[in-house]
């Protein structure tokens, strides 16, 4: 916990926003293409239409299969809530909530 | 479990007992302690550490102006000494092995020198204890670790505590003292980044940068369309069961708050009436002169600033570099200190330099390498100023019982001592001073008397 400062936690969140809601393969510079880790959400996209399905795979991929039923449920929420929006736009959400979580954030 | 363990759990367990009874009872007093530190203080304060990062070639500021002593400087400095046509005399109250000038590059320092609002502190650094160049020549465990070290004569500067692997710093150890535990802002507020001189057991500093906060750019619970955003973290932190998870959520909404209370703090004040200089250090003074003068909202009564200025590391170029760098240090502060002055402030807030180390008076081609001894700066309306604190070298000539080798000046003053110095105008009483400086005792003098009686 040493390290999760005040600014730690809004340099990180902000990191991770512009990374999730900016930075993914769809939205992927022809000319810094080379230069950048960017997000590919590829993957992601075929399993939207299940929001189980979506959540099991980020649930092992980002948390080590440690997501709680009462997590799962609020996730599941947010992420149906917004299901009148742009695919890469809902995806790009629930990664960022995912992971400026505490259930992400802090290592157990 | 045979009888042997079985005793040997029941005494650790009683231990356990007892030890969390003390611990629990220290616990007590410390926020009894805590309780009334809040009010403890009915005048405001603060202190600006300017951290000189690279090891300040400080010989080049305060320079011999006699012919013989100069001479002697330019004799070691060869093509970097400062011309002696270029200097510019300046007249300490104290006594001094030889008169002395400064390099008209610095010009706007010496005019605060000689209007009294800016001290120097002579040969200072990171001690263990008081030695002489003999003693060190015959045991070289009395020499700080890590001697020339960047990162290691910069942790030293900051923790005062150099045989020490420490993980606070004295800024941070005196706001474990006197923090009003009920105020989520921290004392200790950074423009230049985080740093262990300000990192405390139980406070951290707050960073910000020269042009102000960074908010949470997509959990900003003002914009209406983070609102959804933000409902559900907040219900993923309430689902959080884990300590450390609650412990996270703690200082998240911390940070939520102190990003409000700073930026309508800085939103309060106006711009200041005096223009300052374009550097990064004058961005830096010109944000702690404003969130100094928002005392109202910020209500804090004690504070320590920190900001930096890097390239002092002379290594190569110093003819050209370092005029440029003290220039741009001497503007910064004569607009600071400016600033304060017509903000009534200067009084309350003393600013002082830290930087690695000195450097070697002779040189290696077209620069200087890591020394030990440097000179330092005070400024403030509470300092005594217009005098040179500490013992400046018997003269610049090598060999001499002040050098090391190649010129590396033997200190004679120790941070301990300046920071005491500092954290008694501060309003630390003595017991609290020994325990944040806890070498202080090593060394005969706590109070270098370059501060105003408060």
């Amino acid at each position: 916990m040493e390290i999760v400062t005040e600014n730690f936690l809004t340099r990180t969140s902000n990191f991770l926003a512009y990374s999730t809601f900016w930075e993914h393969t769809e939205y992927e510079d022809e000319n810094t293409k080379e230069k950048r880790i960017l997000i590919d959400m590829s993957p992601l996209k075929p399993l939207a239409d299940d929001t189980n399905e979506l959540l099991e795979h980020l649930n092992i991929l980002l948390l080590g299969g440690t997501m709680s039923e009462e997590m799962r449920a609020i996730l599941t929420e947010a992420f149906d809530k917004t299901s009148d929006q742009e695919i890469n736009d809902r995806l790009s959400n629930l990664l960022f909530l995912i992971m400026i979580s505490p259930q992400y954030t802090v290592q157990r | 479990m045979n009888r042997r363990n079985f005793i040997k759990s029941l005494l650790g367990c009683s231990a356990c007992i007892s030890s969390a009874n003390a611990a629990l009872s220290n616990m007590s007093l410390m926020s009894s302690t805590l309780a009334q530190s809040s009010n403890r203080f009915d005048d405001y304060k603060a202190l600006v550490c300017i951290f000189l990062h690279g090891g300040n070639d400080s010989f080049n500021m305060l320079i011999p102006s006699d012919d013989i002593d100069y001479l002697r400087y330019q004799d070691v400095r060869q093509n970097l000494a400062i011309s002696q046509s270029d200097l510019v005399n300046i007249s300490p109250n104290s006594a001094t092995p030889y008169n002395l000038a400064m390099p008209n590059f610095m010009s706007p320092m010496q005019q605060l020198f000689n209007q009294g609002n800016l001290a120097f502190l002579a040969n200072t650094g990171p001690l263990l204890q008081p030695v002489t160049k003999s003693q060190i020549q015959q045991n070289s465990k009395l020499l700080p670790p890590q001697l020339f070290s960047h990162n290691d004569q910069q942790k030293h500067w900051q923790t005062a505590w150099p045989e020490q692997t420490s993980l606070t710093g004295w800024a941070g150890r005196m706001a474990d003292l006197i923090m009003d535990s009920q105020n989520p802002l921290s004392i200790n507020l950074s423009i230049a980044g985080t740093n262990i001189l300000q990192t405390g057991v139980n406070s951290l500093p707050y960073s910000l940068d020269a042009s102000g906060v960074e908010t949470f750019a997509a959990l900003n619970p003002n914009k209406d369309w983070n609102s959804d955003r933000v409902n559900t973290f907040k219900k993923l932190m309430t689902a959080e069961n884990h300590l450390l998870g609650q412990a996270h959520n703690a200082i998240y909404n911390r940070a939520q708050s102190n990003i409000d209370i700073v930026a309508n703090a800085i939103n309060s004040v106006g711009e200041p009436s005096i223009t300052y200089p374009e550097n990064s250090l004058a961005d830096q003074l010109k944000m702690v002169a404003t969130l100094t003068s928002s005392q109202q909202l910020l209500a804090k009564p004690r504070q320590v600033f920190f900001v930096s200025m890097g390239g002092f590391d002379t290594h190569d170029n110093q003819v050209t570099d370092q005029p440029m760098l003290l220039q741009n240090l001497s503007e910064a502060l004569f607009a600071f200190n400016a600033d304060l002055q017509a903000r009534g402030l200067a009084n309350n807030i003393t600013s002082f330099t830290m930087s690695d180390f000195g450097r070697t008076l002779t040189i290696n081609g077209d620069g200087t390498d890591h020394g030990w001894g440097g000179h330092q700066i005070m400024m403030g309306g509470a300092v005594k100023g217009g005098d040179i604190y500490g013992s400046m070298p018997e003269d610049f000539t090598l060999n001499s019982v002040d050098d090391f080798g190649d010129g590396r000046i033997i200190l004679t003053t120790s941070v301990d001592q300046y920071a005491a110095t500092l954290a008694k105008w501060f309003g630390l009483s003595m017991n609290e001073i020994n325990a944040v400086f806890p070498n202080l005792t090593r060394f005969d003098n706590s109070d270098l008397g370059f501060m105003m009686p408060s």
